[in-house]
């Protein structure tokens, strides 16, 4: 790695251990024990950071994978197949044998089901994959939402509350099982992304591009397709649907470090952790006791500036 | 001798259409080909086909004398650059970057380079002479600029056969002119080397090419010296144009198109 | 003569008898809809029952209501069907997805009641005259509010020389709700001898941060939570506290036993006390 890419990796880890510290300094409670901070803070924090991370590493790869630098992770449809599992697990019940853990095994089930699909099409793509990928994901989050909505009337008002977090997206306290679960899918995501993160700036180029340089295409797509399932299912379900992170975050870093994926692929997973931690802090904070659900802010922040990148995007474009 | 790039028996359908009817074509080593022929007369497709990223419906594609299909992407990389029409880039990378990218086929998994490669990186800047262009975004250069990026990288890749598409494209005469010359140039550099190229430019064709092809409706009409081939009648045939064909005092084949016939 | 005459008048009764349905409802009659059972509860107390015409399909459960006819859930009533019962009074709890079914109602010159039940035992207290005064037994209503009053003063007095524990009262795990000093949740603490955490919070039933239930750390944790009634087992419920320290005692109790404000307050009040107090014996 060359030297200046060290450099603005180990800054943004120093960045996340800054948000991290002051995320377990930060809360409504006014004299926290140390029980407190280390069972209920640094669990939350963490679980920010993956989750952000996720996201985000999701979002760098989809951007390059589809050409299109504002994409978002949840345009595939991945994000749509996860949050009915955890809709169709939470208004339906499903508490019932598997417990709390129902939701999230439900919502990855959901993630991997809607990521099969994306394969099948992936796989069967002629000359322009990327078309048949955004058109299933927009199809299939369509359909999603119908569902979603069929569930959602059908539950009883005490569900509905929980649903409609899941929808809107929020870190939660969860067991340290399934955080380090989430650790291992996210671990096992961005192995992925890196191993694939120079292919990226090829396939960036176009496919026929890429393949005279010796990528063999199809290949490289499928493995992303299969991290960014991992990253965003793990994800999403155990947090519901977090917006604007994994569109924005990636998209910043390349104004500010450039587009090569070497370096944006790793910048993304960081950068996507200090976001989320910072978010989430904010979101504890900012109406205290009660705490606003991280996804509400992140739409909050993320609506104007995507709109500001998307001018700006514009605007470069030849006339 | 066996030819660098081979094809044999082409041809290729989209739907009905047929696009490619049973074409044959070879690079020597040392010689400039050029495909030339009228819009729709296949000749991208044919391209594409040698390059080794269409497979055609029937007939046969070889590579340094191996069926293409034997070769794995990365393995053909390493033999054979080709340098495409411009397309639009979504991401703003540096002129430097895309240069250094040529070097992708040798490069290890996580896409480490080497002195080597960084050498031929800056080798090949400076032989397009676009130094200093190096950290410009490439998508704000000129189309002449860009089409110089594409033969770096190219270079940089330091393969002995290319396949260009349209190099001329959207190029003024200037630009056109260097970039023809260039190549020949490239190909006397050193022996082994071959180029074929397609193009719509039959001026430049003419002045530059050994062989010429000519490509109608998914044949091959003519093939030899661009003397022998570009002839008024087949010219009228081909592209349905009347033109006056005549020699410069160095024996080299002008075309001036006068008018059209149908 | 007299023959004929005696059928015309026996005909002519037998006509009026069987004549019923046709008939438009004369003024003065009570016709009640309640569409929500602690409403409904309060109806039974104040002896309404036989001018209940229609109920969601909850308060059929209270005794004797089997037979009423059920207009759906709490949320979406069936507008059809109300109107087809020709309601002259209909009552309900006041919420935002209910408020264009009561529109539509009062539209068709019907008298609706929203009654607020989210607020504090004052208001719970006030609500019961109100419906009184609504259904023309003011005086039963003032009785069974001062009876609530009484009832709970009792149970305030079974453990009144007894130590007080802290009490948090759960009604949603994720996210976290809890009953607030707004609610009559708390008051119905109070009489059961603890003190609610939360107390100092006006609101009613607002969400808060895990970590301030952590800090506060309750002697006594209610776990009320409403969307556990299906299946979910009690050590399931259990399983979800026993991850926190600060959670020492965990008392499960069905949902809706203090948070639904019927006209049986006191029996909220026993069993919370019991929970709270479980050496008073029940």
């Amino acid at each position: 790695m060359t030297r200046s890419r060290a450099a603005v990796l180990v800054t943004l880890a120093l960045a996340l251990a800054v948000a991290l510290a002051v995320s377990l300094l930060v809360g409504s409670a006014e004299n926290p024990t140390r029980e407190i901070v280390l069972e209920i803070r640094l669990p939350r924090a963490l679980l920010a950071a993956l989750v952000g991370a996720g996201l985000a590493t999701a979002g760098a790869l989809l951007q390059a994978l589809l050409q299109n630098p504002l994409a978002d992770p949840y345009v595939l449809g991945i994000s749509g197949g996860a949050a009915l599992g955890g809709v169709a697990a939470l208004a339906l019940g499903g508490g019932v044998w598997l417990g709390a853990g129902a939701v999230p095994l439900v919502a990855f089930a959901g993630a991997l089901g809607a990521s099969l699909l994306l394969y099948a099409i992936a796989a069967a793509g002629g000359r322009a994959p990327a078309h048949s990928l955004l058109l299933t994901g927009v199809v299939f989050n369509a359909f999603a939402s119908s569902l979603i909505v069929f569930a959602t009337s059908a539950a009883d008002l005490a569900r509905v509350a929980g649903v409609f977090l899941w929808l809107i997206g929020s870190i939660r306290l969860v067991e340290p099982a399934l955080l380090a679960a989430v650790a291992l899918l996210f671990a096992l995501g961005l192995g992925i992304a890196l191993r694939f993160a120079y292919s990226l700036n090829l396939i960036a180029q176009g496919d026929e591009t890429a393949s005279h340089l010796g990528v063999d295409v199809p290949f490289v797509r499928r493995w992303i397709l299969a991290g960014t399932a991992l990253m965003i299912g793990a994800s999403v379900s155990v947090s519901g649907l977090i917006g604007f992170v994994g569109l924005i975050v990636p998209h910043v870093l390349r104004l500010s470090l450039g587009s090569d994926h070497r370096l944006i692929v790793p910048a993304s997973a960081l950068g996507g952790a200090v976001f989320l931690v910072v978010a989430d802090t904010l979101a504890r904070v900012v109406l205290a006791p009660t705490e606003l659900p991280v996804g509400a802010l992140t739409a909050l922040v993320g609506g104007p500036v995507f709109l500001v990148l998307l001018r700006r995007e514009l605007a470069r474009l030849p006339a | 001798m066996t030819a660098l790039v081979e094809a044999r028996g082409v041809a290729h359908r989209f739907g009905a259409n047929p696009v490619l009817r049973g074409v044959d074509l070879a690079l020597a080593p040392g010689k400039l080909v050029v495909v030339a022929g009228p819009n729709g007369a296949g000749k991208t497709t044919l391209l594409r086909a040698l390059a080794g990223v269409l497979r055609p419906d029937a007939g046969e594609v070889s590579l340094a004398g191996r069926a293409i299909t034997d070769w794995s992407r990365r393995e053909v990389a390493q033999r054979l650059a080709v340098v495409p029409q411009e397309g639009a880039l979504a991401f703003p990378f540096s002129v430097r970057e895309m240069v250094a990218l040529g070097r992708a086929p040798f490069l290890g998994p996580f896409g480490r380079e080497s002195a080597d490669d960084v050498t031929r990186t800056e080798a090949a800047l400076a032989a397009l002479e676009i130094r200093e262009l190096a950290e410009r975004a490439y998508p704000t250069l000129s189309g002449g600029e860009k089409r110089r990026v594409l033969l770096a990288r190219a270079l940089a890749q330091g393969v002995d056969m290319w396949l260009l598409d349209e190099p001329t494209a959207h190029m003024d005469l200037g630009h056109g002119l260097f970039c023809f010359a260039w190549l020949r140039e490239w190909l006397s550099a050193s022996p082994g080397r071959g180029v074929l190229l397609v193009t719509h430019d039959l001026v430049l064709a003419a002045r530059f090419a050994d062989e010429l092809v000519l490509l109608a409706r998914g044949s091959v009409a003519a093939r030899g010296a661009p003397a022998d081939v570009l002839t008024a009648e087949r010219l009228a045939d081909v592209y349905g144009v009347e033109a006056r064909i005549e020699r410069d005092p160095a024996g080299r084949v002008l075309v001036s198109p006068l008018r059209a016939i149908r | 003569m007299r023959a004929p005459l005696r059928a015309l008048f026996l005909a002519l009764a037998l006509a009026v008898a069987c004549g019923d349905h046709a008939r438009v409802t004369p003024p003065g009659e009570l016709r009640i809809v309640s569409l929500s059972p602690s409403l409904t509860e309060v109806l039974l107390a104040l002896g309404m029952r036989e001018r209940i015409v229609g109920v969601d399909q909850f308060s059929r459960e209270l005794p004797g209501c089997d037979s009423i006819p059920s207009l759906g859930g709490l949320f979406a009533p069936d507008l059809e069907r109300t109107l087809e019962l020709r309601p002259t009074l209909v009552v309900g709890v006041r919420s935002e997805s209910q408020a264009p079914f009561f529109a539509q109602l009062a539209a068709r010159g019907v008298a609706v009641r929203e009654i607020d039940t989210s607020g504090s035992l004052e208001r719970v207290l006030a609500n019961y005259e109100e419906l009184g005064a609504l259904v023309g037994r003011p005086d039963e209503g003032k009785a069974l509010a001062a009876r609530v009053r009484s009832d709970l003063a009792r149970v305030a007095a079974s453990v009144a020389d007894r130590g007080r524990p802290s009490v948090a009262l759960v009604v949603e795990r994720e996210p976290l709700y809890v009953a607030a000093g707004g609610s009559f949740a708390s008051a119905l603490i109070d009489a059961a001898g603890g003190r609610n955490v939360f107390a100092d919070i006006a609101k009613s039933y607002p969400q808060v941060s895990l970590e301030l239930l952590a800090e506060r750390a309750p002697d006594v944790l209610i776990d009320s939570t409403q969307s556990a009634q299906d299946g979910e087992t009690q050590s399931a419920a259990r399983a979800y506290w026993s991850r926190f320290a600060w959670a020492k005692r965990v008392e499960l109790v069905p949902p809706g036993v203090a948070t639904l404000p019927g006209a049986e307050l006191a029996r909220g009040a026993e069993l919370l006390r019991a929970r709270i107090h479980p050496e008073a014996g029940s």
